[in-house]
């Protein structure tokens, strides 16, 4: 069985937000929610780095821990998904997910909390496949029909991966030994600046940029 | 003496050609039934909507390549 999964290519990502305005356009997401975003760090400054942000689907989701109605579920594939008919609105999931992901709508005038919205990998709910009530939940459920999320399908420069695990493994494999660098960013010396594991040697004699 | 063995050859004759015919019933409904089975799966995954290897996928996979 695939296990789906994002992975974004900071070094490929040019900030165009294309992913993002394809998901709302898809999913028909109402004002005030965003699914996905792209986040710059050093902003502005050369060398600058932009990824896009959604649900991550993970292995261990906080946001499952947490809810108090157990209204999230993982498909055979990996992908998180939430009944809305469940959710209570409560916002534990928001506190609780290191992404951002859950997004509440403002569903009145004083800002009230509604049900929480999240991207489903274009995996649709809990509802019959690409039936009017799932897409009015959940948006479009693309895997039903075949396809991958619509943010990955149209990142131009394939910045944004979504898909089966094993073969994105693959792709970005091939583009870390293309470049001659970019294992080394992963780990904790360089999220959390402890040299406290020697850095992995380069994968070629390339220089680094 | 003649006349009892050609009856023999005859039931003889008659069960083979009923187990034949029975034989053949079978094997037509051994085969449409396993067509229905195929058929039911293919609908099961259709309904079940999760990922599938699809040539659209594959296509998609061939430009993250690039």
């Amino acid at each position: 069985m695939a296990r789906m999964k994002f992975i974004c290519d900071a070094e490929r990502c040019i900030e165009c937000n294309g992913c993002v305005t394809a998901c709302k356009n898809e999913h028909e997401v109402p004002w005030g929610v965003n699914r996905r975003r792209v986040v710059t760090i050093n902003d502005g400054v050369p060398g600058e780095r932009s990824m896009s942000v959604a649900c991550m689907h993970c292995s261990d989701a906080p946001c499952m821990a947490v809810c108090p109605v157990d209204c999230f579920y993982r498909t055979d594939e990996g992908v998180v998904l939430h009944d809305k008919d469940l959710c209570i609105g409560c916002g534990y999931c928001f506190y609780a997910c290191p992404f951002g992901a859950p997004q509440f709508p403002q569903a009145g005038a004083f800002g009230l909390r509604g049900k929480m919205d999240k991207c489903t990998f274009c995996a649709g709910g809990p509802e019959a496949n690409s039936s009017e009530e799932e897409f009015r939940k959940y948006g479009r459920n693309r895997l039903a029909e075949g396809k991958l999320p619509l943010c990955a399908e149209v990142c131009s420069t394939k910045a944004l991966l979504g898909g089966d695990a094993d073969v994105l493994a693959d792709i970005y494999r091939q583009r870390v030994l293309t470049r001659g660098k970019g294992a080394e960013i992963w780990g904790w010396s360089t999220a959390y600046g402890k040299p406290d594991a020697p850095a992995a040697p380069a994968p070629s004699a390339g220089g680094k940029s | 003496m003649t006349d009892k063995a050609n009856l023999k050859r005859r039931q003889f004759l008659l069960t083979a050609g009923v187990g034949g015919v029975s034989a053949a019933a079978a094997v037509v409904a051994v085969k449409s039934g396993g067509s229905d089975a195929a058929k039911t799966d293919t609908a099961a995954q259709a309904d079940q909507g999760g990922y599938r290897l699809t040539e659209h996928v594959a296509a998609y996979y061939r430009t993250a390549r690039v």
